[in-house]
């Protein structure tokens, strides 16, 4: 009978919590209910040991990320014409890319922060565009070439005799007729995966590398690819199931990575800490609560002004 | 005479517009923000053309645009703290890096999926663009031409379900 009352009652104040966590979910949560929520939650330990569990239900349903793919993304597509008033909107976090009008103009295809894209080329090759990239096409009898521009994308290759497949990045180009590989431009250096076929990656005027499936290289500028070293195709291309995964990476690489899905720009009050290694996965859907919880690590807070800036103290 | 007051007004606002603008912009940081700004700041002042004529119109123009900034700014910046404080609710994982305390068993997971098919196609949709896509109910709303009480419905409905299947499996 008791245990009945005690069952009830835990019953109630989960579905309270569960009310709670779709409300603070909603996007337009003003200070009043915030405070509602908070007396709500201290009201006694039962409520906030019951929130936490109800908590961890939803944060864990990040598991159904697969399905993901079931919802629509929003087009990736922008028209050339659209594109200059897209620029003005997303300019924080294109920084580099905007200021080049000349790269601007040949954008086919672009993601904004925290943005995946699906694309079928028009060979019906398949493009998966990570967070903020930018890509140009070249697509002609016998030419099936793609420019990546800015960011990080995976190319599922189609095998057509008639022309190998091209993607070109910082003047260095990889190619194959037949092949799943990802592609990533940095600032100053590209890296190239194999994670199914080979591919050949030739930049600076040196000899062609040849990258079979899990082997990756990378090159700067004018420079020849790097001997390929052996990487884990998994970890790699993460990002593709909607995850990051740091296994010993230094800190402050870490947050640039991380960085790379917030439109924010990302200042830190110290470097003291850039060296010291982390591990973890996290979501790319909520790199902001992967951003806190690397920052704690050392001991380190965030805070957000949203659109404009996270300052790392 | 409020026609003169309106008239006074109207010259020194129409006049100092542009300064007013790029001092809001610049606190603001953004156009729309600051167009907006001088759109309430004009609201405000033709509210109290009702007065005697005043004796310093530029000054009178000024402090009210200087009001409405400052607080747009505050809320702006209460907002900013609500969303951290909010997001720190929603994700802050306690003092604990290691994301697979909050990953769901392989087991439950197919039960959760499978209990999500079977939910109405509107309301496993409205679910994932929320818990996945991170879209707010307000733009669901728009997107889908429903009120925001029925975005809440559907996502409230989906988690009681998948709780429930939860709570079934012995969690």
């Amino acid at each position: 009978m008791t245990d009945n009352r005690h069952a009830d009652l835990q019953g109630r104040i989960a579905t309270e919590a569960r009310d709670w966590l779709v409300l603070l979910s909603s996007g337009s949560v003003d200070e009043a209910a915030l405070e509602r929520f908070n007396e709500w939650r201290g009201r006694s330990p039962e409520n906030a040991r019951i929130f936490a569990r109800e908590r961890e239900f939803w944060q864990g349903l990040q598991a159904l990320d697969g399905r993901a793919r079931a919802v629509p993304l929003s087009a990736a597509r922008i028209s050339r014409r659209g594109l200059v008033a897209a620029g003005v909107a997303t300019a924080v976090a294109g920084a580099t890319l905007w200021a080049r009008p000349d790269l601007l103009r040949r954008i086919d295809y672009r993601t904004a922060a925290g943005e995946s894209a699906e694309v079928k080329l028009p060979d019906g090759s398949l493009a998966f565009l990570n967070t903020d990239t930018a890509l140009a096409l070249d697509f002609r009898e016998g030419v099936r070439q793609v420019e990546l521009l800015r960011g990080e994308a995976e190319f599922d290759v189609e095998e057509h005799m008639s022309a190998p497949f091209a993607v070109d990045a910082l003047g260095g180009r990889s190619s194959t007729l037949k092949a799943s590989f990802a592609v990533n431009v940095s600032d100053d250096a590209v890296t190239v995966t194999s994670v199914a076929g080979s591919v050949a990656v030739t930049s600076g005027g040196a000899p062609m590398l040849q990258l079979p499936a899990g082997l990756q290289s990378s090159y700067r500028k004018g420079r020849a690819p790097a001997a390929a070293s052996i990487v884990d195709t998994a970890s790699a291309l993460a990002w593709r199931q909607g995850r990051i995964v740091f296994d010993g990476l230094p800190f402050g690489q870490a947050v640039h990575e991380v960085g790379r899905y917030l439109p924010e720009r990302i200042v830190r009050a110290t470097s003291r800490y850039d060296r010291n290694p982390v591990s973890g996965l996290f979501s790319t859907a909520e790199a902001f609560a992967a951003l806190a919880a690397l920052a704690g690590t050392q001991g380190l807070s965030v805070r957000r002004v949203p659109g404009v800036v996270i300052l790392i103290s | 005479m409020s026609e003169s007051r309106i008239g006074q007004l109207l010259e020194a606002f129409a006049s100092l517009r542009p300064r007013m603008e790029a001092l809001a912009r610049s606190r603001a940081g953004n156009r729309e923000a600051a167009e907006d700004l001088m759109q309430d700041t004009w609201i405000k002042l033709s509210l109290s053309a009702s007065g005697a004529a005043v004796e310093n119109p530029a000054g009178f123009v000024t402090a009210a645009a200087r009001n409405t900034v400052v607080d747009h700014v505050r809320k702006d910046r209460r907002r900013a703290e609500i969303d951290a404080e909010v997001q720190s609710l929603l994700w802050d994982a306690t003092d604990d890096i290691s994301p697979e305390r909050v990953v769901i068993g392989r087991e439950m997971l197919k039960m959760v999926e499978s209990a999500l098919d079977e939910m109405p196609e509107r309301s496993r949709r409205i679910f994932l663009m929320n818990r996945l896509g991170g879209i707010s109910h307000r733009q669901i709303a728009r997107q889908l031409g429903i009120s925001e009480e029925a975005v809440y419905y559907h996502i409230r409905r989906v988690l009681e379900r998948l709780a429930a299947v939860r709570d079934s499996f012995g969690g």
